[in-house]
């Protein structure tokens, strides 16, 4: 038996854009909203409700932060870099042959993160892109998402978080794994009620005793 | 029997993923890559009756990696290594605990009797747990403070 909604990572809306969505309503004060934009904000809320039943925030964060003035900036989404894409679709194919261990620094995380350290937001967005598609292996995908979980700021924790919070949802253990232990390297306690949706949806014993010890964390950070 | 604790990745050792193979009498191939050997010995080390210990092993392990992350581990008695024929030897640790040295254990192990160990463990050790990042250097900060660890492991917080 799978995880509630096991075909969540196919997004019905633009991942990308989700993610523009996020960047600008975390760096910008909200524009006034327009017809044209309050139809499209609300086509977009409809889908991102659709995709999740509860919106969870990253602390310091106003809850509910998919909202239409944040969406209002979906008419304006940019688009990744082709050449960044490659580039991204290149490291995760490396990064297929390579074996992970706790601890250790990989090929792979170093490229990660010399990627993210030059093209900055641009670089998480086309991550995010290819993460997505499907087409990355399981244990890739989970490296991944402790890396970027452990690695960034404040101005893009928004998109962090919404990578790892799509990524609680997939159907592999190993990915659900990589999203879990991002959520406990952002050590936000806002990530509790999310994890604890989770954890009713889990088949993995494992995976469910680690969400408690998460929780556990989380409820002891302040 | 004294339990032996080994330190893997968690997920690749969920209960639940491995059950196809053990029905046909196999194991996952990702569980090996866990257990690396150096002259066919494999690095374990025994808990206490208490597991009073548990995390400091596991900490001597991690002090020694790049990092300080969260470290995977899984349990198992060692009444299953006389069942598929594996020799124990009490060879001290080389971590920078040297307190810690003392659990340190090999196991001495050929390709077959590898695969029969990963199978006993899946079969009848504990479901594999894990010590967070966080506390994990708490735990190096502790040892630091307490001069289980040396200093320039500060470094590495």
């Amino acid at each position: 038996m799978g995880p509630k909604d096991s075909t969540d990572t196919s997004i019905p809306l633009s991942f990308v854009a989700e993610l523009d969505e996020l960047t600008e309503a975390s760096t910008s004060i909200p524009p006034t909203p327009t017809k044209s934009g309050l139809v499209m904000a609300k086509i977009i809320l409809s889908a991102a409700m659709f995709a999740s039943d509860t919106i969870f925030t990253p602390r310091g964060f106003k809850s509910g932060f998919i909202a239409p003035y944040m969406i209002e900036s979906s008419t304006a989404i940019s688009v990744i870099d082709p050449q960044l894409k490659q580039e991204v679709r290149r490291l995760f194919d490396q990064g297929a042959y390579e074996f992970f261990q706790d601890g250790m620094s990989s090929p792979f995380s170093q490229s990660l993160l010399s990627m993210l350290a030059l093209h900055g937001q641009d670089a998480l967005r086309a991550i995010a892109d290819y993460l997505f598609t499907g087409k990355a292996k399981p244990d890739v995908v989970s490296e991944t998402l402790r890396q970027i979980a452990d690695h960034g700021d404040r101005s893009n924790l928004a998109q962090r978080w919404h990578i790892l919070e799509r990524t609680l949802k997939d159907n592999s253990p190993r990915v659900r794994d990589g999203a879990i232990l991002g959520f406990a390297a952002l050590d936000d306690p806002g990530a509790q009620g999310l994890l604890l949706e989770a954890r009713t949806r889990e088949n993995i014993h494992e995976l469910r005793v680690l969400i408690d010890q998460v929780v556990a964390q989380l409820g002891r950070t302040r | 029997m004294p339990l032996l604790l080994r330190t893997v990745k968690q997920n690749r050792w969920f209960k639940a993923e491995a059950k196809p193979f053990l029905a046909n009498g196999d194991v996952p191939a990702d569980c090996l890559g866990d257990m690396s050997t150096s002259e066919n010995l494999l690095s374990v080390w025994e808990l206490e009756e208490n597991r009073s210990n548990l995390e400091r092993v596991v900490r001597a392990v991690v002090i020694g990696r790049n990092n300080i992350e969260n470290m995977g581990y899984i349990i198992f008695d060692s009444s299953v290594l006389a069942g598929v024929g594996i020799e124990i030897l009490n060879n001290p640790g080389g971590s920078a605990d040297s307190g810690a040295n003392v659990w340190h254990r090999d196991l001495r192990l050929s390709g077959n009797k590898m695969v029969a160990l990963v199978k006993a463990i899946l079969e009848s050790g504990e479901e594999a747990g894990q010590i967070l990042k966080l506390h994990m250097k708490e735990l190096v900060q502790q040892g630091i403070d307490q001069g289980e660890l040396p200093q320039h492991l500060k470094k590495k917080l």
